[in-house]
């Protein structure tokens, strides 16, 4: 413990030493440049997220430069990529050990987080200065997300941006059953449906979680950043932040579970299974889920699963929501840019140049993709390539640059994609903690204290495998005496000053 | 008296059974699992008698992707390599230390001895490797970092020597006429083959298993040693369970991309048979090159 004290106290005083010294270096290379006169040679680090060899990456970096140096000047790019799996450590030590990275992707980080440990600048008057076809592009209520305060710290990655909840049925069980999926919007209707597999598909489980007993409740619920303190349903429009596990909605859908449990409809041992939903699906294993959608939510599970599977929206009045969940995989430009004007001129680029995002998404045509259909632009992998074997693959990631709908439709997805995206976007209701950043440091003892109690309760209620009659109360005291309260009132009061600035 | 021990035996014998059947049937149902078809392993769980059999995970694992094969190439060549400067360096240290003429001796026992107490920490650690050796993305990331020498080793091997390699073998070599160079290498270095062996394994053993060096300096998927690729897979699996409200939406097409149990369990089966193979090989140099009258007092 004591060394892990000195070594915490070690860095943080390593990453101040990094922030002032870049801050100083900031100031005074902002000052006066435009695109044009970029006559000095220099190169861009875009950090990316996916797998890659040395040689893709630098064919990737060459192509892209080619086209920075015909606009931008003397500018060039070269870009590094990271297993998503080792992403936040790598970034963690590559931002505090000063190591050159312009453009990253700020990943599953609080921009909060990042800006305490001054690892991102702030970026209002590049983006005024050179950012002009962001600011045009992106709507006002979807940057909000990227502020911390009233400054602007990230550029929000430009995909679907909120999510709904679904409930997933085969369609050839749905059809032996005549059960109408779309009809199916209530526990009630959920039940019903469940009863009827149960009965002619005994050695099925009608509703599984999924991997690690992701099970989520059918609530337009806000986590605000881990559920304590958080809004159980955006569409209400109330501004207090609750304890999740206190609400009736909770109790609610955890009864069902458990009554659904005991009546054999769920995946017994659900909380520690260690496979997909779909691919207990895929197996004939699981008739049924429930789970978040995207656009288009039942193509993707039909493309994944591999047999036809339909959905139907189980929120209310409004189908999807986008909340503080959705808001991360931001772009950033981080604090060991050298020429922070530079790394903002490759994000405009990014905004509105195709190619330049295809080639950072996709990779090379030709030696890491092919067309499948060039009039619609839509790409498939080599032949004799997939996923796993293709040299450059960042596909994931091409939503959390400012670019993400300009590029090919990727495999799997249908004609006009990113258009139904947009218009997904559209029709999302917004949460009014989106774009909320918490900071927890004042109160980080009492949320590992809660987390513990959380992970020993609340994937098994939400799994329908403890009793929430009993249990939910022993939950709520365990929490209590974890100093639950502290926590709610702390972020309750940053999120009303969070939503004062933002009313001004 | 014979009856007792029998007894005894039998009792001893049950026991060590026992144990050894704790280990050995999990790493059965490992391997018998790696031999199951995908579908009756999610339909029916891990058991011994699967309802059918499959060679599906070996086929990818081995002839379909290619990842695998280098990872186990890249692991081999980490491991020999690194274990071979390894013992060279930890001999080099710890047979002058063992030595009580070594002049200055306290100082460079205390010198060894600091580095186990303290480190530079990961990021000062990480700076040195990334910006003074510039060791990120090659082979030497995997070898060079935290392996290379190990405090403890060459304390284990200065007290096996001390205590096993008498004076007098050393003196009676010197006033044979051999030098330094040639006292440790025909003489102590012989004698010395159950620490050497021992080493060997344990050093070898941390090669094969390191999967941290790759984790912070490799980005480069040529060179994913076994472990690394092993490690990389369990973190995507993590990765797509805490990232589903992000990554729908993004047009991810990566989902369908996750290894299936039965390459879970082959990957397993592959990453630990090397070290079931090579450890029968070791085990002899254990009980020999004990030294018994070399000396008469």
């Amino acid at each position: 413990m004591k060394f892990r004290r000195l070594f915490a106290l070690l860095s943080a005083v390593m990453m101040s030493t990094f922030a002032l010294s870049s801050c100083g270096s900031e100031s005074s290379e902002t000052s006066g440049n435009t695109v044009e006169n970029n006559e000095d040679p220099y190169e861009v680090v875009i950090l990316n997220l996916g797998n890659g060899t040395d040689e893709a990456l630098n064919l990737v970096s060459d192509e892209m430069s080619k086209i920075t140096q015909e606009k931008l000047g003397n500018t060039t790019v070269k870009v590094m990529i990271i297993s998503q799996g080792t992403y936040t450590e790598q970034l963690n030590l590559m931002l505090s050990s000063g190591e050159q990275v312009d453009i990253f992707n700020t990943y599953n980080n609080n921009l909060v987080t990042l800006k305490s440990a001054s690892q991102i600048i702030p970026i209002d008057d590049l983006l005024q200065k050179y950012g002009q076809d962001i600011l045009a592009n992106i709507p006002e209520k979807y940057m909000a997300a990227g502020k911390v305060g009233s400054e602007q710290y990230g550029i929000p990655g430009n995909r679907g941006k909120g999510s709904g909840i679904g409930f997933f049925m085969v369609k050839e069980i749905a059809d032996s059953l005549n059960v109408d999926v779309s009809t199916v919007k209530t526990y009630d209707d959920i039940e019903a449906v469940l009863t009827k597999v149960k009965e002619n598909y005994p050695d099925m489980y009608p509703l599984a979680p999924d991997v690690g007993g992701y099970n989520p409740m059918p609530n337009p619920y806000d986590k605000c950043y881990g559920y304590l303190g958080c809004l159980v349903n955006v569409y209400d429009g109330s501004t207090k932040l609750v304890n999740f596990y206190e609400t009736d909605e909770y109790k609610e859908w955890t009864t069902h579970m458990y009554d659904w449990m005991q009546k054999g409809l769920v995946m017994p041992d659900g909380a520690s299974s260690t496979v997909t939903n779909k691919s207990l699906m895929a197996a004939g294993k699981a008739a049924c889920a429930i789970r978040n959608t995207d656009p288009l939510p039942a193509a993707e599970w039909t493309n994944a699963v591999g047999k036809e599977v339909v959905v139907s929206e189980l929120l209310t009045p409004y189908e999807t929501y986008a909340a503080t969940q959705h808001a991360g995989w931001q772009s950033a430009i981080s604090v060991t840019s050298e020429k922070p004007e530079r790394a903002m001129q490759v994000l405009n680029l990014m905004m509105t140049d195709a190619d330049f995002m295809n080639l950072l998404t996709y990779g090379v045509e030709g030696v890491h993709y092919q067309y499948k259909d060039k009039e619609n632009d839509m790409i498939t992998y080599l032949d004799g390539q997939d996923a796993t074997s293709v040299e450059y693959s960042a596909g994931c990631i091409g939503g959390s640059y400012p670019g993400g709908l300009i590029i090919h439709v990727p495999d799997g997805r249908p004609a006009g994609y990113w258009d139904q995206v947009a218009e997904f976007n559209a029709n999302c209701y917004i949460s009014p903690a989106y774009g909320f950043a918490w900071d927890n440091t004042a109160v980080l003892n009492e949320q590992v204290a809660c987390d513990n109690v959380i992970s020993k309760y609340d994937t098994a209620l939400q799994c329908g495998m403890l009793d929430p009659e009993t249990t939910i109360p022993e939950f709520l005291a365990e929490l209590e005496a974890a100093g639950v309260d502290k926590i709610l009132a702390e972020k309750q009061a940053q999120f009303d000053a969070w939503l004062a600035e933002k009313g001004e | 008296m014979v009856g007792k021990d029998r007894i005894f035996q039998i009792v001893l014998h049950i026991v060590f059974l026992f144990l050894v059947l704790c280990c050995l049937i999990p790493f059965f149902l490992l391997i018998i699992s790696s031999f199951t078809d995908e579908t009756a392993l999610i339909r029916q769980g891990y058991s011994f008698f699967p309802q059918k059999w499959s060679l599906e995970a070996y086929r990818f694992t081995l002839i379909d992707s290619g990842a695998i094969l280098r990872g186990y190439s890249i692991s081999f060549v980490v491991m020999i390599i690194g274990t071979v400067v390894n013992l060279l360096l930890t001999t080099l240290y710890a047979y002058p230390l063992s030595r009580r003429d070594l002049p200055g001796r306290g100082f460079f026992s205390f010198y060894l001895f600091f580095t186990m107490l303290f480190n530079g920490g990961l990021i000062p650690t990480y700076m040195m490797w990334v910006q003074t050796f510039h060791i990120k993305n090659t082979i030497f990331a995997l070898i060079v970092p935290n392996l290379l020498m190990t405090a403890f080793y060459v304390i284990m091997m200065r007290t096996y020597l001390s205590t096993n390699i008498p004076d007098a073998v050393i003196e009676a070599a010197r006033i044979d006429g051999a030098g330094e160079v040639r006292i440790l290498a025909q003489i102590v270095l012989p004698m010395s083959t159950p620490i050497l062996a021992t080493l060997a394994l344990l050093v070898g053993l941390g090669y094969w298993n390191d999967w941290v060096n790759g984790l912070y300096y490799i980005n480069n998927e040529k060179l994913y040693s076994t472990q690394v690729l092993l490690n990389r897979m369990l973190m995507d699996i993590q990765f797509l369970m805490s990232n589903a409200s992000q990554l729908a939406g993004a047009g991810s097409t990566g989902v369908t991309t996750l290894p299936t149990m039965s390459i879970k369990m082959a990957m397993a089966v592959m990453g630990v048979l090397p070290i079931l193979i090579i450890y029968p090989f070791f085990q002899k140099y254990f009980v020999r090159g004990i030294v018994i009258g070399a000396v008469k007092e």
